[in-house]
């Protein structure tokens, strides 16, 4: 009982409790044995509780999480008609939470930033858009050309990434190889293309447990993020902040809460928001010493712009050749570190060559055998 | 973009498409779709490789991948086979044909309701047509200069 209402105390905890029960309430609710108008009603209303409590707790990511799984749990099948629009809203609204999470964490950009940030929006929106379509549509054949599509945003999002090797091979391999592979596959197995059990699920249960499972993996996701957000930034800055503190004349740094106050930021309760605004407030009376020690961090990191201290020289393309970050580094690193590795993945492919045809090859013989006992 | 800001990102869209993809796996009951959303999850973890290896400014992200694309490429191979295999002993893509295959004591999974097809649901895609003589114009063709 007392780890329990730790766990409440915790912002994050209570959050995660609160959203679990919502959504399988919403989950239970949304069973497709009722009427499709009524179960639309109640997945608004579901949904009007999820915004309100979100607003509550402030903490945008969660509710898109929250939104998302709803979205989905609408669009799914069994479920048909309205309520698949209603899903998409949900869907279209959890994307939004998401920008805004995403988007609130930056100061306001300049144009070659919101350039940046428009390719990437593109991107990540055909994205997700595709994957959900694949995932809802009701014929296999659908399903498989939304997965191109998804295929042709993730390879542009590689790209973006400077990984030009496998954007172009994940365009060629996997939308031109293996999604053709599936196309013929459903030719042969699903002639008429639409069926049944492309309709159904699994009872009742399968969607509402499904949900959950995503959202709770979704949410401990957001927290690592979090956590990584929190401790990458703040281990660089206490480890150089404690090395100037022993320079001589020493640049004394307020308190590392203060830094990491204000990475954490989002996603508090309203008592720990009051305390994390005073000790912001005292960092600010404190702000000469701390720009002095930002830019002394900064110096030391030697790097040129002071804000951008998590910043690493990043992997960006390049036409020379001899840059450490040219793509046919690549190919070096492959076939020395980790030649053995290729050697193991031929070895692989090869295998499951042989295993394909042996298999089909396999069950030709016995239909044949079959067909001559008939005669 | 600040880099890190750029890692949060993608490492929040690795995580929704490895999510969609998990839902899909065990939400339908088509076995294609199943694979196609195992590989969707295999995306999902690709795009996180790919933004850790740049943060890092490591090769070893987008070398994984590599071997992600290799390893999906065998498996699509042989699953194809498999599902094959199966389609051509019950007839149709459904894996809750293959419950036979269940624990001793375990309960039949059985359909309540099956929801008719929809008008809405009989919409496939139309190509043009292509190979046909468009109309001739005759007037016009009067009055177009002869080159």
């Amino acid at each position: 009982m007392n780890a329990f209402s730790q766990l409440l105390q915790d912002p994050i905890g209570s959050q995660i409790i609160i959203w679990s029960i919502l959504l399988l309430i919403a989950g239970v609710v949304l069973t497709p044995s009722f009427r499709t108008s009524v179960t639309v009603v109640l997945a608004l209303l579901v949904a009007v509780a999820a915004i309100g409590l979100g607003l509550r707790v402030s903490s945008p990511l969660l509710v898109g999480t929250m939104l998302g799984a709803l979205g989905l749990i609408c669009l799914l099948p069994p479920s048909r008609g309205d309520l698949r629009v209603v899903g998409g809203v949900f869907f279209a609204a959890a994307i939004g939470f998401y920008a805004y999470a995403v988007a609130s964490e930056n100061t306001p950009p300049t144009v070659t930033q919101w350039i940046e940030w428009l390719v990437f929006g593109v991107l990540a929106l055909l994205t997700v858009g595709s994957a959900v379509a694949m995932v809802t549509s009701r014929s296999a054949v659908y399903s498989a050309i939304w997965f191109a599509m998804a295929l042709l945003g993730t390879g542009g999002l590689f790209l973006y990434q400077g990984a030009q090797f496998l954007g172009v091979a994940t365009v060629v391999v996997y939308a031109g190889a293996i999604v053709v592979t599936f196309l013929f596959v459903i030719m042969l197995a699903q002639p008429d293309g639409h069926a049944t059990y492309d309709r159904i699920s699994w009872g009742w249960f399968a969607k509402p447990a499904a949900a959950l499972a995503a959202a709770m993996l979704m949410g401990a996701i957001l927290y690592g993020l979090e956590a990584i957000e929190r401790g990458g930034v703040r281990e660089t800055v206490v480890a150089v902040a404690d090395e100037l503190n022993q320079s001589d004349p020493p640049l004394y740094f307020q308190s590392h809460e203060i830094a990491n106050a204000r990475l954490l930021g989002r996603g508090t309760s309203r008592k720990l928001q009051l305390q994390l605004t005073s000790e912001v407030d005292e960092a600010r009376r404190a702000a000469e010493d701390e720009t002095r020690l930002v830019n002394a961090v900064a110096a030391r990191l030697e790097i040129a712009d002071p804000i951008a201290i998590d910043l690493q020289p990043a992997l960006r393309p390049t036409s020379d050749p001899q840059s450490k970050s040219h793509m046919a580094h690549l190919g070096g690193y492959l076939f020395s570190r980790h030649l053995i590795a290729v050697e193991v993945a031929g070895t692989l492919l090869l295998a499951a060559l042989v295993g394909a045809i042996a298999m089909l090859s396999q069950s030709h013989s016995v239909s044949r055998r079959e067909g001559d006992a008939h005669v | 973009m600040s880099e890190m800001t750029m890692l949060f990102s993608y490492l929040l869209l690795g995580g929704l498409l490895f999510t969609i993809g998990l839902v899909g796996f065990l939400v339908r009951r088509n076995m294609i779709v199943m694979f196609l959303c195992a590989e969707l999850m295999l995306q999902g973890v690709s795009l996180s490789l790919i933004a850790w290896g740049r943060y890092h400014h490591d090769w070893g992200g987008q070398m994984l991948v590599i071997f992600i694309i290799t390893v999906a490429a065998c498996e699509a191979g042989i699953a194809m086979a498999l599902v094959l295999l199966l389609t051509q002993q019950s007839g149709k893509l459904d894996i809750a044909f293959w419950q036979d295959l269940r624990d001793p004591g375990q309960p039949k999974f059985v359909d309540r309701e099956v929801p008719e097809e929809m008008a809405t649901d009989r919409v496939w895609p139309t190509l043009p047509e292509a190979g046909v003589e468009p109309a001739h114009n005759l007037e016009e063709e009067q009055h177009r200069s002869r080159v």
